[in-house]
């Protein structure tokens, strides 16, 4: 039984590093949500009953929460507020950590690495319209932190990768390893680069840029974060020489749909998800944000949890109209390998519908194709 | 030819028709002096102009202002200094004389305004990845908090060999009208197509002269904005209009007399200590609740208990009385990052204004208070296009409308957001300004 979170994390990766035949299949919980108001709470508190219930998850523990707040607090699709197109809905946030708190969460922790910046997270939301006192009185203990810098550590923590695809370990804020329990909060949306982000392309945001961001430090992390992850995509440069390289020769890919997947999957494997919500009342099309060209507001009306990442994803693609076992060159992977398939073929979790327990709605019953074009008129 | 405040400028240039002006709202010609014959001003006199005789950088001498009157000109604007009180002093805003009884000063080498272009033609970015912006805006307000009760006119022109579009040079209009000063207009401007756009939108800002144009914010920033920390205090200015963070400028020199309501976080970017009256008045504000975000030098007159993490690094927090004070902890050097840090420091929660979607568009809220918006002025200095603008405000207002020149007023609706109201934007040109009411 590991004693130390560090511990813990070493078992898992041990684990990890040999998959068992037949990946986990973790029950997906599944609901209709026809907006982001009074019916979301109970809603949200059904479905995590029927995952067993969040007490068994987070009662006495410290739990971080990653949300979704892609690209700048100042960029919306049209005049549309971003939660309700490319970031996790601040109600949703909001209900999440009240059900935690009420199932006995001791401490909850919400992480994002945002844009570009050092600011400190609370900032960042109110710069995006957003009243981040509305999650301190949600539950008790709620805390922020911007994780695409050092923030409030006083060191990185070094996540080790078992079975790596291209990084053997990554350095992240101290919130990602002082944590019992993680649980991601993501947005049903299609990525340009990766063709789905779902709970675990959530979590390429949780590299700091101090880091791995365009203007990161050659020898140490640079004080505070320039630019984006261009390295994930391209794999122009290094990380800053105190994080480990990338295992093969560098720059050895430069495709970002080979890359990418990859890398989500490496950053997943180091930092496991317990709890994974997605957000799909409403959203947007063709990519993860309004610099995405063509994306249009869409209301798919659906809310997702589940304690397995993998599961969860492969069920939340089939909710958008696509099909979880699709490879590279079929929709949405039409220039990227699968992040689901690169999951699975590490032991994190099916993809298989056939193997994962649908609880709450029937997948046909909310089924909404992001790739229908909309209706004239 | 009208009180000089009045006067709407332009520059003469030899072969101009002075009856293609006399239709639009120009009525103040600036012509070279001595270089201009007295019958070229006797002539533009006689055609209803007001003349003024720009002495160049020569600095004015008692001779030549003695003159202006013998030789029909209305007023003679040069290099402050040894001209005598009738001088129009032209100078840039660090070295204009800050009382007199002129009534317009002249702020020289302004910039032209726009995104400034690399070396490809793709634009430069500023600190925050964001498109690098050249505004005279900063300068314009310094000018009016320096001198008030003045009118302020800017003297630039656009580079040299450059041909700007009618969008330019409207831009740079509205860049100094936004920001309560006026442009003499190069002669360049008067024969080109970009004409009748400028004098639609000259006439729009006159006829909406009275609009506020008090800076709203509850930031203030209290410096010489002269000396060894010009750079920083100016810069200061400059960049946290980037961040849409209002300032209001209380120059130290008339801070002490200054109105302080509603301020609720002042700035104090000097290094040399403030006079021992305005350092017990900002003391006496943050005792009253206020925050204070002082360089290290103040360290030593700054008396509190520890009051915890500071929300960005780089600082210690004391408290004092109700309020707090935010010392660096090391000398600034990056008015950027002095901006970020105090954005973070004050907060943005009660930020009067926000805009989505901005690129290159700066706003800038004004009122008849401090404390109120009422207008906000919205300047595009890219090119037309880009992502629709979304308008936010802190507080409740029942209405909006925008108003643009050379077209008519559109009514705007509010829609009620949790930290105040927001108000899709239609697309417009270079410049709107919204009218609010409630």
């Amino acid at each position: 039984m590991p004693s130390t979170r560090r511990e813990f994390l070493a078992a898992a990766a041990f684990a990890a590093a040999w998959p068992a035949k037949a990946a986990p299949a973790d029950p997906v919980a599944l609901a209709a949500c026809p907006s982001y108001g009074a019916e979301l709470l109970p809603t949200l508190e059904r479905m995590f009953d029927q995952l067993g219930g969040l007490g068994r998850l987070v009662k006495g523990k410290t739990v971080a929460i990653k949300l979704n707040l892609t690209g700048s607090p100042d960029y919306r699709l049209g005049h549309t507020p971003a939660g309700l197109a490319h970031w996790t809905h601040p109600a949703v946030t909001g209900a999440v950590v009240h059900l935690m708190g009420k199932a006995g969460a001791r401490r909850i922790r919400l992480v994002e690495s945002p844009w570009n910046t050092a600011d400190p997270l609370e900032e960042y939301m109110l710069d995006a319209g957003w009243e981040p006192r509305d999650f301190l009185s949600a539950a008790p203990a709620v805390e922020f932190e911007n994780t695409n810098w050092l923030g409030r550590g006083r060191r990185y923590a070094r996540m080790p990768v078992p079975s790596p695809l291209i990084y053997p370990a990554f350095d992240l804020n101290h919130s990602y390893l002082d944590c019992d329990v993680f649980a991601t909060v993501a947005k049903l949306k299609e990525h340009a680069t990766a063709g789905v982000t779902l709970s675990m392309k959530n979590s390429f945001g949780i590299a700091p840029c101090t880091i791995y961001g365009d203007g990161c430090g050659q020898d140490e992390p640079s004080p505070v974060p320039h630019g984006g992850r261009g390295m994930f995509h391209s794999g122009n440069r290094q990380p800053s020489r105190s994080a480990p390289g990338e295992l093969a020769a560098p720059g050895a890919s430069h495709d970002g749909g080979y890359r990418v997947p990859r890398i989500v999957t490496d950053l997943v494997a180091a930092r496991p998800i317990h709890l994974a919500v997605i957000d799909g009342i409403a959203t947007m099309t063709r990519g993860e944000g309004p610099w995405i060209p063509g994306g249009r507001v869409v209301r798919p009306h659906v809310l997702l949890a589940g304690t397995n990442p993998v599961t969860t994803d492969a069920v939340a693609m089939a909710a958008m109209g696509f099909d979880p076992l699709a490879g590279r060159g079929r929709p949405p992977f039409e220039k990227c390998d699968s992040t689901l398939q690169l999951a699975e073929d590490r032991g994190l979790g099916t993809r298989d519908l056939a193997r994962i327990e649908v609880r709450g709605a029937r997948v046909s019953a909310v089924r909404f194709d992001f790739r229908r074009p909309p209706a004239r008129g | 030819m009208g009180a000089q405040n009045e006067w709407v400028p332009a520059r003469w240039r030899a072969g101009l028709d002075p009856a293609r002006l006399r239709s639009g709202p120009v009525n103040c010609l600036v012509v070279d002096w001595p270089a201009t014959g007295e019958d070229t001003v006797r002539r533009l006199r006689a055609a209803g102009f007001a003349v003024v005789g720009d002495l160049g950088s020569a600095p004015g001498t008692p001779h030549a202002a003695e003159g202006t009157r013998a030789t029909g000109l209305d007023a003679l604007m040069g290099a402050p200094g040894s001209a005598g009180d009738s001088l129009v002093p032209a100078a840039p805003v660090s070295s204009l004389p800050r009382t007199g009884p002129w009534q317009i000063a002249v702020v020289r080498e302004g910039v032209w305004p726009g995104v400034r272009a690399g070396a490809h033609g793709a634009s430069d970015a500023g600190p925050t990845g964001a498109p690098w912006i050249d505004s005279n805006g900063w300068a314009a307000r310094l000018a009016r908090a320096l001198a008030p009760g003045k009118t302020i006119w800017l003297d630039f022109a656009p580079p040299a060999g450059a041909a700007p579009s009618p969008d330019n040079w409207l831009l740079a209009l509205c860049d100094a009208q936004a920001h309560g000063a006026r442009w003499i207009l190069p002669a360049a401007a008067l024969d080109t197509p970009a004409w009748a756009v400028l004098s639609a939108a000259l006439a729009f800002f006159q006829a909406h002269r009275g609009w506020p144009s008090e800076a709203v914010s509850s930031v203030g920033t209290i410096s010489a904005f002269s000396g060894a920390g010009e750079f920083l205090a100016q810069e200061f200015l400059n960049l946290s209009a980037r961040r849409q963070l209002p300032v209001r400028i209380l120059p130290a020199d008339r801070a002490i007399s200054a109105l302080w309501d509603g301020l609720e976080t002042l700035v104090y970017p000097d290094q040399a200590p403030p006079p021992p009256a305005l350092l017990a008045r900002m003391l006496a504000t943050v005792e009253a609740g206020a925050l204070l975000v002082a360089p290290p030098a103040l360290a030593p007159l700054l008396h509190g208990r520890d009051a915890g993490e500071p929300p960005c690094p780089g600082y210690r927090m004391l408290a004092i009385g109700k309020g707090r004070a935010a010392v660096a902890l090391q000398p600034w050097d990056d008015p950027f990052l002095l901006a970020a840090d105090v954005q973070n420091l004050a907060g943005r929660r009660n930020a009067p204004v926000r805009l989505w979607n901005p690129g290159a568009t700066m706003v800038f809220p004004t009122g008849e208070t401090p404390a109120r918006t009422r207008l906000v002025h919205l300047v595009k200095y890219a090119s037309r296009g880009g992502d629709p603008l979304t308008l936010g405000l802190t507080g409740r207002y029942r209405a909006a409308a925008l108003y643009t020149p050379g077209a008519a007023p559109v009514r705007l609706a509010p829609q009620a957001v949790r930290r105040g109201v927001e108000f899709p934007l239609p697309r417009f040109g270079v410049y709107g300004a919204v009218l609010l009411e409630g």
